[in-house]
């Protein structure tokens, strides 16, 4: 990728997400420049990770889809701390910043999911016998559809929010663009492949 | 002074550096009568220390401590406020996981226990205490706060 020459210029964004848990979060955002990179930081982190990546039956294990999402914490954090105290800036209380929408996301969209799923999905686990595939194992769990179905709408969550990110970001264009999310933003059209 | 850097306010940098990580942790969320594991739950606020203490380290005070300068009130909260409620409940619950019979996983096992409610409740008010203490942390950096409203 070449080198960004493009100068930052802050732009308004609405913003329309609809959560899981939270119902609808709307306004407007006009991100700083401390705030556009630590988007793009944490839509490259949304992007490449199994979190939003669709979770086919036999093709992937619910638990790592949980510790996938798990690893969101951390890697907020870092970013959060990266750039400092920009990323929330105090005159915009009342409006959409970065660091709020970031939280947002972690303790009301994927907290909820793993302080719910990660220890009871791991008392099924616990009785795997030996000799029993981890996927076998699991699919044989009397909630593993309920399970799927919430990680299911936590991705798709998560898709809007890199969508976001990504035209905050600078990335891309106001209007969706499915070739930035590839497949994925296809299928959030309705065309699941 | 929006324009100065955070690296030109170490204060700034120390305050928001502890409110991300109370902010995001479960110092800041409640925990439902059965979501989590305890032994997660308290790992988390084990961490506040650990980051604690490397941001007190790498952010000296530029002047003399008074009792109300930032150092003073993140001192304060580590040993008044985290420090009693993990000594009292990290001992007590190792012991109980100790006794934990194979085959019996880790949250049913914690479930079962006869102080898991107390541990609960008394989370519960410290998460009071840590909350308002976010709030202050986060005005100290300058930053809007990032606590949720949750629930």
């Amino acid at each position: 990728m070449g080198k960004r020459t493009r100068q930052f210029r802050p732009r308004e964004v609405g913003v329309k997400l609809k959560l899981p848990f939270v119902g609808e979060i709307s306004g407007s955002w006009t991100p700083h420049q401390a705030e556009a990179k630590a988007a793009w930081e944490l839509y490259v982190e949304l992007a490449t990770r199994i979190s939003v990546v669709k979770l086919r039956r036999d093709e992937g294990l619910a638990r790592e889809a949980l510790s996938s999402l798990y690893t969101l914490f951390g890697t907020t954090r870092e970013i959060l701390r990266k750039y400092g105290p920009e990323v929330s800036p105090r005159e915009s209380a009342d409006a959409i910043t970065f660091g709020k929408l970031a939280l947002t996301v972690l303790n009301v969209a994927v907290r909820p999911l793993l302080a719910r799923w990660h220890p009871r999905l791991g008392s099924w686990e616990a009785t795997r016998s030996d000799g029993v595939a981890p996927i076998d194992h699991e699919n044989e769990w009397e909630h593993i559809e309920d399970l799927r179905a919430e990680i299911e709408s936590v991705r798709v969550a998560l898709l809007q929010v890199a969508e976001l990110l990504a035209n905050v970001s600078g990335a891309a264009p106001l209007t969706p663009d499915s070739r930035l999310l590839g497949d994925l933003g296809k299928e959030r059209g309705g065309v699941v492949a | 002074m929006p324009n100065m850097s955070v690296s030109e306010r170490p204060d700034r940098s120390l305050a928001w550096n502890l409110h991300v990580e109370l902010a995001s942790r479960i110092s800041a969320v409640r925990l439902g009568p059965d979501e989590g594991l305890l032994s997660e739950a308290l790992s988390s606020l084990y961490q506040v220390f650990t980051e604690a203490r490397r941001a007190l380290a790498e952010h000296p005070p530029e002047r003399s401590l008074t009792s109300d300068s930032l150092h003073q009130v993140v001192f304060r909260l580590l040993n008044d406020g985290l420090r009693p409620f993990l000594a009292k409940w990290h001992p007590l619950l190792d012991a109980h996981l100790e006794r934990r019979p194979p085959g019996s996983s880790q949250f049913d096992h914690e479930r079962e226990w006869d102080q898991a409610g107390q541990l609960r409740a008394e989370l519960a008010d410290l998460q009071v205490l840590l909350r308002d203490a976010t709030e202050r942390l986060a005005e100290l950096a300058g930053a809007g706060s990032l606590l949720v409203e949750v629930r």
